[in-house]
């Protein structure tokens, strides 16, 4: 039904376009050209029969107190493609990049803690845990759940996911503050000036929702 | 740097520099006016000043003090730099590209220059000037990784990948043998990875695939490792070894159609055009089946087989396909059977079938054949499939009655009441779609999703100013308004510029078609940065790629129906100019008069409304110029927001050919391009501009209604020319001369006689019927009753189906609207547009714009919701579904706001 593959350059402006259809936190296409520049393995898109990009996953690496992680910046699925397990699909090959290429420890995100539909997909078939809660998050308002999945193949108990789905428990960490340093895993390069999402995601780190899952 | 300065000021100058660089700008300003109180006239000092006020938003002083600084010491590479600087940040890269070289004619050897001008040449693909720059930066600092990136890079955009392998080979022969070391192994594999693909470029295949093996301990992206090599076993012929792994990739993933159809190709068993010989599809068949037990929980290999298969296979297939989704209730069922409406026949099969689950679901609770009770949402799921299929043929009737029966069934579900806005879209209901989409939105507020449809259903009915009050509920932005237009909305500009167009208010259409336009250009000017950032890290082929990306970046559809809408502003703006109150009354007197009546109360207040808040911004931005959070200068208040500026341009046509320059630089196979290339330059007397477009529209369809309008418009019009008297006036006369007889459509007949011609050709077409009538009419004006009754005769056939008559006419709304038109405006005969309308009245019993019997723009009609009007005024239909009292009063609250 529909095609998880890596996303490449041209399906950016429609990422976007997707992005602006059904989330409210949004981003400037320079910050979409920063993610598949720096870590262009972090990016996957479900594309429907009729070539149509009808969700995708932004993701990043991180380098904060040598604990080497990944992040997801956002994943979103059409309203209309739910119900496919497509985000699941998505979120893993992105899971399975961050571990294989950059040999992530963790990875984390942020939910609205009113995002249910979000939250159960995340502790339930992907085996996120709450890591800590951020106040005031987003521009709204609302409270952010950040959340953590360890990575490298640790075992975890509970959560059963789909397919190869990773499993791990909550790891211990670092407050996720609000500003990012870039270059990831493999570098301490500096980022190109000025490649943040727009206002939105100026005032925090890159948000993370989830709809429709 | 601030050399002919005493070590007080010298290192006052350092700080300028460094407070720059760190954008501490009041800081530098400091320490210059400290220099400048003693060496006023400090040529270094002026522009680094300068430079620091351009930062801080003061441009003109700016330009001023670098220009002054310059004047006063030509021969510092300093000023020279900073100048090119201050170009480089209004995006004049090709003046800042003259000063960086006249710095470089003072300081050939300057690291920083030479680095800053090689971004310029990068993003101006000034490609030769690039290799050259990235040589010397080379030759002065060999032992810089950076630098032998650079070099190979800048010969791989100049078109020799060859060379750049061999730099790249060079560079490798600099490192140790242990190298890398662990935080640079990403990197060394990136850049490994891109040797091979530029091997694979220069079809050194062989050599390609020897490298990626002698090297595959080193690349750390095991994935893009075998994609790579898959790649290249293919192009080598090495099909079973492909095939192999393929079958290793899909095991990694299989949801990627793309594996499916690579592994297609090493069996011999791919065609382009997706035709099959019966023993092909049976091997296929089988193939797809082995593949299904390995991956069962793959859809793709189950989905697949429906594209090859044909008859009663297709159709078991499909009915083992549609089963378990229409249990589990997969809401994009239809929209992923619908390609399969392309192909012959299968859409009728797909009809039998989806009636027969219906009926057996609906009587016996299950499936045909099967004893097992289905769960009642099946049921509605069959409606749900069954109604989008019936839309999809056009039978709206039967459409909407399904989709209401399953809103019935369960009226909890909102994806029927987003389906049934689309029906009523598509049959030709505007308002009432507009409505029911907004009913959807309130049974899930917190959804952006059905929120964006609500407000592309309100701008398609025209409705903008509740469009965007609905919009503004998810993107309210602290001060601004909406953050639709910073966050690259293109979608909501185009279809609110749109509408706006519809609705004759230039200015704004314009302000909103410009918008996209200048996205466009930003994200140009986004590559800047990355032109060094992807060279540290490393990311060369993504890179490669992005420029590529950028080069073809007009070309996208969005940027396309921009610059066209644009343009129509501008053709409309140049033929009426100014725009009278009786013109508009004239616009209002198709209107019912409570329409009418609401519609002047409506703008009234939609004006005073806009003025107020116009008031309140302005004074607001010049009480302090910061925000209240005192943190971000508050954006400078657009002064034009409603376009009115844009209105004001002394030639319309000269603003129209900037963006059709784009246009036909951009989609030069786009009939559009070559219309309003046409339209233009027939307004700018441009004759053999004119000609050339029309050569264009008949290369790419000569059979097309505004093909043949154009051709007949154009030598009408040369033919009624005087006879040429200048030099430029007989050299095109003989151009055109020498042109004609190569025009097939024309050879020796008269216009006349060619445009009869050409109805013979498409006697049963509306649309061509309807071209050959308007010129007709423009050919022999005494002509129009006859032209007037080339329409009338027309006749809206059955399309058929299966060898009979199917239920659908072949007529197009969109079509019919268009004649309706041609009618009202250009054969101006108010009684034929009159028989016209109630003649489509019939054809679309939903249209609000024939005022069909069923449409919400007759007042006792089925589809009828009070009108857009009451919906402005109160905030949300009559009849929307209140899911609790908090969330109705949240409602209120904000959509009044």
């Amino acid at each position: 039904m529909v095609c998880i593959r890596k996303a490449t350059i041209d399906d950016l402006l429609a990422m976007q376009a997707c992005n602006l259809f059904c989330l409210p936190e949004n981003y400037q296409m320079k910050y979409y050209l920063y993610h598949i520049l720096s870590w262009p393995q972090l990016l996957y898109v479900a594309e429907d029969y009729n070539g149509r990009i009808v969700g995708y996953v932004l993701a990043k690496m991180e380098e904060e107190s040598n604990e080497c992680h990944g992040h997801i910046t956002s994943l979103a699925v059409l309203r209309t493609h739910r119900k496919l397990g497509l985000a699941t699909k998505l979120m893993s090959a992105a899971q399975n990049a961050m571990e294989q290429v950059f040999s992530a420890e963790y990875v984390s995100l942020h939910v609205r803690k009113s995002n249910r539909a979000a939250f159960n997909l995340y502790t339930e078939t992907l085996g996120y845990k709450i890591h800590d809660v951020e106040a005031k998050y987003y521009a709204d308002g609302e409270d952010a759940y950040d959340m953590r999945k360890e990575l490298k193949g640790k075992k975890a108990h509970g959560g059963h996911g789909h397919g190869h789905a990773h499993h791990g428990h909550a790891a211990h960490g670092h407050h996720h503050h609000h500003h990012h340093h870039d270059g990831g895993c493999c570098s301490g390069e500096a980022k190109p000036a000025d490649t943040r999402g727009g206002s939105k995601a100026e005032r925090g780190n890159a948000k993370m929702e989830a709809k429709a899952v | 740097m601030g050399a002919s300065l005493p070590p007080k000021e010298a290192n006052l100058f350092k700080l300028i520099v460094k407070s720059y660089e760190t954008k501490q700008y009041k800081k530098g300003l400091k320490a210059a006016d400290a220099i400048l109180k003693r060496f006023p006239d400090h040529g270094e000092t002026l522009s680094m000043k300068g430079l620091t006020l351009n930062c801080m938003d003061r441009k003109s002083e700016a330009y001023e003090l670098v220009r002054i600084g310059l004047k006063n010491d030509l021969k510092s590479h300093v000023c020279w730099h900073v100048y090119g600087l201050l170009y480089r940040s209004d995006r004049e890269y090709r003046e800042a590209i003259k000063c960086y070289r006249n710095a470089l004619k003072i300081d050939p050897d300057n690291i920083e220059i030479l680095r800053d001008l090689s971004l310029l040449q990068a993003q101006m693909r000034d490609l030769t000037g690039f290799v050259e720059t990235r040589q010397q930066l080379l030759t002065l600092k060999p032992n810089h990784r950076m630098n032998w990136i650079g070099f190979a890079v800048s010969h791989h955009l100049n078109s020799n990948a060859l060379k750049a392998v061999e730099i790249l080979e060079a560079y490798e022969g600099t490192l140790e043998d242990d190298h890398p070391p662990d935080n640079e192994r990403c990197e060394h594999g990136e850049m490994l990875l891109y040797k091979v693909s530029l091997l694979e470029e220069c079809s050194l295949m062989e050599r390609a695939l020897q490298e990626l093996h002698k090297k595959e301990s080193k690349i750390v992206d095991k994935l893009d490792y075998k994609e790579q090599e898959v790649s290249l076993l293919v192009k080598l012929g090495r099909l079973e070894e492909g095939a192999e792994l393929y079958r290793v990739l899909l095991s990694m993933n299989p949801d990627n159609y793309r594996y499916y159809q690579g592994l297609q190709k090493c069996l011999g068993l791919y065609a382009e055009n997706a035709q099959y010989s019966p023993d092909e599809i049976e091997r296929l068949d089988a193939l797809y089946k082995s593949l299904g037990q390995k991956y069962s929980w793959s859809s793709a290999v189950k989905r697949i087989p429906l594209d090859f298969l044909q008859g009663d296979k297709f159709r078991e297939s499909a009915d083992n396909y549609i089963r378990p989704l229409l249990t589990k209730g997969v809401p994009s069922l239809f929209s992923d059977l619908s390609p399969l409406y392309d192909h012959p026949g299968k859409a009728d099969i797909l009809e039998q079938l989806i009636l027969e689950l219906e009926h057996s679901v609906r009587v016996t609770g299950g499936y045909p054949g099967r004893v097992e009770k289905e769960p009642p949402s099946t049921l509605l799921w069959a409606l749900f499939l069954l109604a989008q299929h019936y839309d999809r043929r056009g039978q709206y009737d039967m459409a909407l009655s399904k989709i209401d029966e399953a809103i019935e069934h369960t009226p909890t579900v909102i994806d029927l009441y987003s389906a049934k806005s689309r029906f009523l879209k598509h049959a030709g209901d505007l308002a009432a779609a507009a409505a029911l989409a907004d009913e959807a939105r309130c049974m899930d507020l917190a959804d952006r999703y059905i929120n964006s449809e609500c407000v592309k259903r309100m701008l398609q009915a025209d409705q903008v100013p509740l469009a965007e009050k609905t919009a503004v509920l998810f993107t309210k932005d602290g001060d601004q308004h909406n953050n639709l237009h910073d966050m690259q909305c293109m979608w909501y500009e185009l279809a609110s510029g749109e509408s706006y167009f519809r609705q004759s208010d230039l200015g704004r259409a314009l302000k909103k078609f410009l918008g996209v336009e200048k996205h466009y250009a930003d994200i140009t000017e986004d590559q800047f940065d990355f032109h060094s950032y992807c060279l540290r890290k490393m990311t060369l082929r993504a890179y490669v790629e992005m420029l590529k990306f950028q080069d073809r970046l007009h070309s996208h559809a969005y940027f396309h129906k921009a610059a066209a809408g644009a343009i129509r502003c501008y053709l409309k703006l140049y033929d009426s100019p100014l725009k009278s109150t009786s013109e508009e009354d004239d616009d209002m007197s198709k209107l019912l008069p409570s329409q009418k009546k609401k519609m002047r109360q409506k703008q009234r207040k939609a004006e005073a409304r806009a003025k107020k808040e116009a008031e309140g911004k302005n004074e607001e931005s010049n009480v302090s110029g910061v925000s209240k959070s005192g943190k971000r200068p508050v954006k400078p208040v657009d002064p034009d927001p409603h376009g009115e500026k844009l209105l004001q341009v002394e030639d319309p046509m000269s603003e129209a050919t900037k963006y059709l320059k784009l246009l036909q630089k951009n989609s030069p196979e786009s009939l559009e391009t070559h219309l309003l290339s046409f339209e233009v330059n027939m307004r700018k007397q441009k004759i053999l501009l004119a000609f050339q477009a029309l050569k264009q529209l008949l290369r790419l369809n000569a059979e097309h209604p505004d093909s043949h309008r154009s051709l007949i418009k154009f030598f009408n019009k040369v033919y009624s020319m005087p006879a040429p008297v200048t030099d430029t006036e007989k050299l095109i006369w003989s151009v055109l001369e020498a042109e004609r007889p190569l025009i097939s459509q024309l050879q020796d007949k008269s216009l006349v006689e060619a445009n009869r011609n050409f109805l013979e050709n498409h006697q049963d077409s509306l649309m061509h019927r309807a071209a050959v009538a308007e010129m007709m009419y423009a050919l022999e004006p005494d002509k129009k009753s006859e032209a007037i009754k080339l329409i009338e005769d027309s006749t809206n056939n059955m399309v058929p189906k299966n060898g009979a008559l199917g239920p659908v006419r072949e007529w197009k709304l969109k079509d019919c609207i268009t004649v309706n038109k041609l009618l009202e405006t250009i054969l101006v005969d108010d009684a034929a547009a009159l028989r016209w309308k109630e003649r489509c009245a019939e054809y679309f019993p939903c249209s609000t714009y024939f005022e069909g019997s069923r449409s919400s723009a007759v007042p006792d009609s089925a589809h009828n919701r009070n009108g857009s009007a009451n919906h402005a005024d109160h905030g949300h239909g009559a009849d929307s579904i209140a899911i609790n009292g908090k969330l109705e009063a949240f409602k209120d609250l904000t959509i009044q706001s």
